[in-house]
């Protein structure tokens, strides 16, 4: 019965909806939108690369084509997350790359009701099962991405 | 030659001497020669007759005279007696009365001699015999001084015997209770002994029905070990569950992912992978249910594998601690035993000993006996030399007689005179 109602729901909403990949990196949780979302893979530890900087983590072969995977802690300005074993896949721009961390947790098909800011990337934040969740949506990762980048050409440059 | 016969011998030559010359004389010789010539003879043969005669007469005084000197007394003079062989044919009657009385004579002094000699020892030991008595009987005031002493040592002895023997009846009383202590201590170590041997043999029993125990315990611990292992198996395997629930989950997120992608026409498929993803999440929660309660069912084996091998540690400890009393208790019967049989020794020692104090206080007796008889036989030796001393003085007596005796004897003996003159000694030589 559950299954046939959700079902008619997400026949009327969009293909995605508000759907949320929800996971765990560092100490703590955040929510993508599935939108962005390509796949979710298991992959212990990403080949290191010689010279790049500490939030990336490294390269991945998918499916032949070489993907590199970003310390989704790091992107967001918060620990490292050294004990990644998943890598989440999203497709940003028409650009692919892989979100280091920790667990995958869940996926949500209701849409996540912001509660606050934070003073970080993602700008939003929601309370969502008696924890904290930083919600990243396509802009918000784009801007966090663009501006480790600028920091990092920045040092480098110095 | 008889003496008779001489004279008749000496007669009829006078007598025939005359004739003889007469019938002789050549016939041319005048008669008046004859005559002459005859009478010469006659006279002649009558002189020598006579002459011979007085000779005999001068030897038959000394004769007399000898005879009346040994009368007198005087033995020292006399001629020789041997008479020269010679002679020996013509010998006569006062030849050998002369020689008889030499005879007499040489007797008499050797008599005499004798006498002196003897009456002389007589004397010298009768002063010997003095002072012998006297010495004796100084002798004898010593012995009966000694005896004195002995006597009083005598009883002071028996004062001492009769001490020692008091002092011998305590010590054998002393004797005695140390050997009844001894018993009384030979039964209470019999008494221990036996009572350690019980504890020891249930100290034993109790050591083997710890063994069971223990090796009860040791099997417990073997299968809670082995619980813990198949328990950690489960973990392995709700591990392996864990990781394809998760898997699963990934593939549902995928699958989700996909079928959002497919729009529409992917619907259906969403709804199936949203499914699995339920069912991966629920076999993941109750895999990790299983996990907690295999960690719990873990944690608790370990806890009782913790509390067995503390139990085995204990009940080890135990059995050490039983074993070293078994061990002790032995010892205490081996130490009780040997303390036993010396006690039993020391009973039979003083048994022995009060044997040994009876016959001492018996010794004792016999010698205040023998100190008693003793005591008696010194009186008795006492009066034996206050006799033998009253009998010295007899001997003493007795011997003055015997030298006044003797005295008289020698003067007897001085009023002969032989041995002082020269003669003596050549009659003798």
């Amino acid at each position: 019965m559950d299954t046939e109602k959700r079902q008619a729901e997400s026949v009327d909403s969009s293909a995605f909806g508000d759907r949320m990949l929800l996971f765990k990196a560092g100490s703590r949780r955040y929510a993508l939108p599935l939108a962005i979302v390509v796949e979710v893979l298991d992959i212990a530890a990403p080949a290191m690369v010689p010279g790049a900087p500490a939030w990336v983590a490294g390269m991945i072969n998918h499916h032949g084509r070489v993907i590199p995977v970003l310390d989704m802690g790091m992107l967001a300005g918060a620990a490292a997350s050294p004990g990644a074993a998943q890598v989440v896949l999203v497709e940003l721009a028409g650009e692919r790359m892989g979100l280091a961390v920790d667990q995958i947790e869940s996926l949500e098909e209701a849409a996540l009701k912001v509660t606050g800011a934070v003073d970080g990337p993602g700008g939003r934040c929601a309370w969502y099962k008696g924890e904290m969740l930083e919600i990243f949506d396509a802009v918000a990762l784009h801007k966090a991405i663009e501006g480790n980048i600028e920091r990092h050409a920045s040092e480098v440059d110095v | 030659m008889k003496l008779q016969n001489k004279i008749i011998i000496t007669i009829l030559l006078a007598v025939a001497a005359p004739f003889a010359v007469f019938v002789l004389l050549p016939d041319s010789m005048s008669f008046a020669a004859v005559e002459l010539t005859v009478g010469l003879v006659a006279f002649a043969s009558a002189l020598l007759a006579g002459l011979y005669a007085r000779a005999h007469g001068r030897r038959l005084g000394r004769l007399v005279e000898a005879a009346s000197r040994i009368g007198a007394g005087d033995l020292s003079t006399g001629r020789s007696q041997n008479l020269p062989a010679s002679r020996r044919l013509l010998a006569d009657e006062i030849d050998e009365l002369n020689t008889t009385l030499s005879l007499v004579r040489e007797a008499f002094r050797h008599m005499l001699q004798t006498v002196e000699e003897k009456t002389g020892q007589t004397e010298r030991s009768s002063s010997s015999l003095t002072e012998l008595a006297k010495r004796i009987n100084v002798s004898a005031g010593n012995i009966s001084q000694s005896m004195e002493e002995i006597s009083r040592g005598a009883e002071l002895q028996t004062e001492l015997v009769e001490k020692t023997s008091t002092l011998v009846g305590e010590m054998a009383r002393s004797i005695q209770r140390t050997s009844l202590s001894a018993e009384d201590a030979a039964r209470s170590s019999r008494e221990a002994s036996q009572v350690a041997q019980s504890g020891g043999k249930m100290a034993g029993e109790a050591v083997d029905k710890m063994r069971g125990v223990f090796e009860g315990v040791e099997r417990y611990s073997r299968r809670v070990y082995e619980f813990g292992e198949k328990t950690k198996e489960i973990g392995n395997i709700v591990k392996v569950i864990t990781d394809v629930a998760q898997q699963t989950h990934l593939l549902a997120i995928n699958a989700t992912i996909e079928a959002a992608r497919a729009g529409e026409a992917g619907r259906g498929f969403a709804v199936v992978a949203e499914e699995i993803r339920q069912l991966a999440d629920n076999s993941s929660r109750s895999a990790e249910r299983i996990g907690k309660i295999v960690e719990e069912v873990t944690a608790e084996s370990e806890d009782a594998m913790r509390a067995v091998k503390e139990s085995a540690l204990r009940l080890s400890e135990g059995r050490d601690q039983l074993s070293y009393i078994i061990d002790s208790l032995k010892n205490i019967v081996a130490t009780v035993t040997s303390g036993s049989d010396r006690v039993q020794i020391i009973s039979r020692l003083a048994k022995e000993q009060i044997a040994g104090a009876e016959q001492t206080v018996k010794a004792i007796q016999n010698i205040l006996r023998v100190t008693q008889k003793n005591a008696t036989s010194t009186d008795s030796v006492s009066r034996a030399v206050d006799a033998q001393s009253d009998s010295l003085l007899d001997v003493t007596k007795l011997t003055a007689e015997i030298v006044a005796f003797a005295g008289v004897l020698e003067g007897e003996v001085r009023k002969f005179k032989y041995a002082e003159s020269d003669g003596h000694g050549e009659e003798t030589g």
